[in-house]
């Protein structure tokens, strides 16, 4: 009881670190909920444009402005320079638009050879560009023909009707289980560093070699303190476990109960299996507990980076995912993504995901032994 | 005495390997970090030659139009490129989409286009931008009894139609637009504020509440100012060199651009260095408790203040800046960030001078406080 006591007692001083980021955790998961649009029929893609229009909204020019705003989002942003700048630059908006003054007539009349834009580095401004020339050379072939401007927008706007049918294949909710992946994703970083912080700062503080030299000998028995020592620390694992799928029902709601919602969470149970067994070890390697901050952040940030977690895997160069399949968290997080395109659950598609719960175990396993070889060595004390 | 405490300060600070860690090797392996991820992730943003099947079924072949836009758009060659085209069966098709080696793919019916994709994208909106795009072409032809309405001879033109831009798009936007920029930008200014704990360390050793040689050093025939002003050099010089190493490193080996005003960019990081020290000193002053618990409750300033100005999400900077303005006015990590990016992105100095200078009344009114609160403390014989 008394080893025990002592670990709540470590653990109620360094609660901070476990609340700051559980809040973490809170706060990035519940931003990514905030829309929550189902997509089962198609929708294409809106780009944000801002329309800075500096003529009459008449005529072709209000035709224009309307398609461009039936085809894009606009973000409210405050009309100064800077303030549409910034927005750039920070992807609030892909494309800025100046329509010029006396644009209905110069367009009419020919005399227009360009249009003043502005327009982030990224796929959805070039789709912008494509939905606006689109617009521009069809307007410019009939105007010759039609000179009513009203009418033109109406001959153009014909055009402009589609009747392509799409079809969609996937049954799936993508969206919501995008959500939920990107919410189990961030999860490890938080469990990272709540586990390993704490396990290790405990375990390195019971490995001091003063505090050690007293519990060896004193009457209770060193086998007995390490397995209270054990049983502790996956208590406080399981219970971390359980406040975050807590968490995870309040933020994700439903999707949790179904089949592929279970699937994230029993791969967070096998990954946090993984990371106890990882925190086990650093604790039995680290002696000095004032470097124990310093190596939780390393291992848990560099972990995060490499393995997709931070940033999505199919963004991260090769080399990197090279690094990161040495990781644990890679396999977690790759089963994820398999997790949140799986369509049919059956032995066959679920082989990958099981292939990756078992290298994690395994992981687990070799944890367990280095550990055990470590704390072995470390019993002599000369 | 000045020299000699000084000397002596160093030497402390620089032998102190938990402030060396989070001063000097926390940022450069950050930076590691930021570069091994991000990479890539700029260019992941931008379009890409899209892969999507076609049913190459009598319908298609004999549809000129659909035919020749698609083999331009797909011609290696050319610069505009936009998709890799599979010609197949519509079995064969499905069997692609399924295990997700295209994108979606086509299919013409009774002169009409069908797609078929397995969730909404942008790719997929690109395709259907297009397919409607070829739609409208040949519905223009047709609607225009005055044009040639033969498709054989309006093919060969069918590719510049498409391309045809009568009104160009003049981007007027600045090219810097690589937002990841921000993310070394709160680098560097999480290193400036780092510098607090250095301040903090050398304030701690003068002040007689902590530690013996604080005691010694009061009651020594020394001015405390002499003992303040020369500690804090000390911790100044040492913040320099591990700025210096940091500019080092992310320039010379990670090949980042900081821009063409290295006067400005050493002036602000001068800059932010004081005022992160006389942060520390603050929270040195101020805080009557253990070593421990001020380096952590510096810590966690300083990382509240770079979450906010962006350090795990470019986004959150803007978030602020657009909705809480006062806030980071007067957080020193966005100010120093804010700094950087008025640098690299804005071509007059506006922004940047206001940066300067509220970190300098920033860095004043600490100052202040410190003084007071330093200067008024007295001790009695009891």
């Amino acid at each position: 009881m008394t080893v025990f006591k002592t670990y709540l007692k470590i653990l109620r001083k360094n609660i901070v670190m476990v609340i700051i980021f559980t809040f973490l955790l809170v706060l990035f998961g519940g931003l990514s909920m905030s829309s929550q649009d189902k997509s089962l029929s198609f929708s294409a893609i809106k780009p944000d444009i801002i329309i800075i229009n500096n003529d009459e909204k008449i005529g072709i020019t209000k035709g224009f402005i309307d398609y461009l705003k039936e085809n894009s989002n606009t973000p409210s942003v405050k009309n100064t320079e800077e303030a549409l700048n910034d927005a750039l630059f920070y992807n609030d908006t892909d494309y800025i638009i100046y329509i010029p003054k006396g644009f209905n007539e110069d367009f009419m009349s020919g005399k227009i050879d360009h249009i003043d834009v502005k327009k982030a580095d990224n796929f959805n401004a070039s789709y912008s560009d494509m939905l606006i020339n689109r617009y521009l050379n069809i307007a410019s072939i009939y105007k010759d023909k039609v000179s009513n401007q009203d009418e033109l927008v109406k001959v153009v706007n014909k055009t402009l009707k589609n009747d392509t049918k799409i079809n969609i294949t996937t049954k799936l909710d993508t969206t919501s289980l995008e959500k939920a992946q990107f919410f189990f994703d961030f999860e490890s970083y938080s469990m990272l560093v709540c586990l390993i912080f704490i396990i290790s700062l405990i375990l390195s503080i019971f490995n001091e070699e003063k505090i050690r030299k007293r519990n060896v000998i004193s009457s209770s028995s060193y086998k007995r303190n390490n397995r209270i020592l054990l049983l502790a620390n996956l208590l406080y694992a399981f219970v971390l476990w359980i406040i975050y799928f807590g968490l995870a029902l309040i933020l994700l709601g439903d999707i949790i109960w179904t089949s592929n919602g279970i699937l994230y969470v029993i791969n967070s149970f096998v990954h946090l299996i993984t990371i106890t067994s990882l925190a086990f070890l650093i604790g039995n390697v680290v002696t000095n507990k004032d470097a124990v901050n310093g190596i939780t952040n390393i291992i848990a940030l560099g972990t995060s980076f490499f393995c997709g977690v931070f940033v999505p895997l199919a963004y991260l160069p090769d080399s990197v995912i090279k690094i990161a399949h040495c990781l644990p968290t890679y396999y977690y997080v790759k089963s994820n993504s398999i997790i949140t395109s799986l369509e049919e659950i059956n032995f066959n598609t679920l082989q990958p995901v099981l292939i990756n719960m078992a290298i994690l175990i395994s992981f687990a396993i070799l944890f367990v032994i280095l550990s055990n070889i470590v704390s072995n060595k470390r019993r002599k004390i000369g | 005495m000045f020299l000699h405490n000084f000397k002596y300060t160093f030497k402390t600070l620089f032998r102190n390997r938990g402030l060396i860690f989070w001063t000097v090797a926390f940022p450069v392996i950050m930076a590691t970090f930021f570069h091994m991820a991000f990479a890539d992730i700029i260019e992941s943003d931008k379009l890409k030659v899209i892969d999507m099947a076609i049913v190459s079924n009598e319908e298609f072949e004999n549809n000129i139009l659909y035919k020749k836009t698609f083999t331009s758009l797909s011609d290696e060659k050319n610069k505009d490129r936009l998709f890799n085209i599979t010609y197949t069966s519509k079995d064969k098709a499905k069997k692609l989409l399924e295990d997700d080696k295209i994108e979606g793919y086509l299919e013409l019916k009774n002169n009409k286009p069908y797609l078929t994709f397995q969730a909404n994208g942008i790719n997929q909106t690109i395709i259907k931008y297009v397919v409607d795009e070829v739609h409208d072409t040949e519905k223009i032809f047709l609607m225009n009894a005055d044009l040639d309405n033969s498709l054989g001879t309006i093919s060969a033109d069918i590719e510049n139609y498409l391309n045809n831009n009568k009104v160009e798009l003049k981007n007027i936007a600045n090219s810097n637009l690589n937002y990841m920029m921000i993310e070394y930008y709160t680098l560097i200014a999480m290193t400036c504020l780092y510098a607090g704990c250095l301040g903090m360390v050398a304030i701690d050793n003068s002040l007689p509440y902590l530690k013996g040689n604080g005691k010694r050093i009061t009651v020594s025939p020394t001015k405390k100012i002499s003992i303040i002003l020369s500690s804090l050099l000390a911790g100044y010089i040492v913040q320099l060199i591990s700025l210096g190493l940091l500019f080092f490193y992310t320039i010379c080996i990670l090949n980042v651009d900081y821009g063409n005003h290295i006067g400005h960019i050493i002036l602000l990081s001068l800059v932010g260095s004081i005022a992160g020290i006389s942060l520390g000193v603050l929270v040195g002053a101020y805080i009557k408790a253990s070593d421990n618990v001020k380096s952590g409750i510096l810590i966690a300033i300083t990382m509240a203040g770079c979450f906010l100005a962006g350090i795990m999400g470019v986004g959150m900077k803007y978030v602020i800046d657009k909705n809480l303005p006062l806030l980071n006015k007067i957080n020193p990590a966005n100010m120093i960030t804010d700094g950087f990016y008025s640098l690299y992105y804005y071509t007059d100095f506006h922004r940047y001078w206001i940066d300067i200078i509220s970190l300098l009344i920033f860095t004043l009114i600490t100052i202040i406080l410190s003084c007071n609160k330093i200067g008024r403390a007295k001790y009695d014989s009891i």
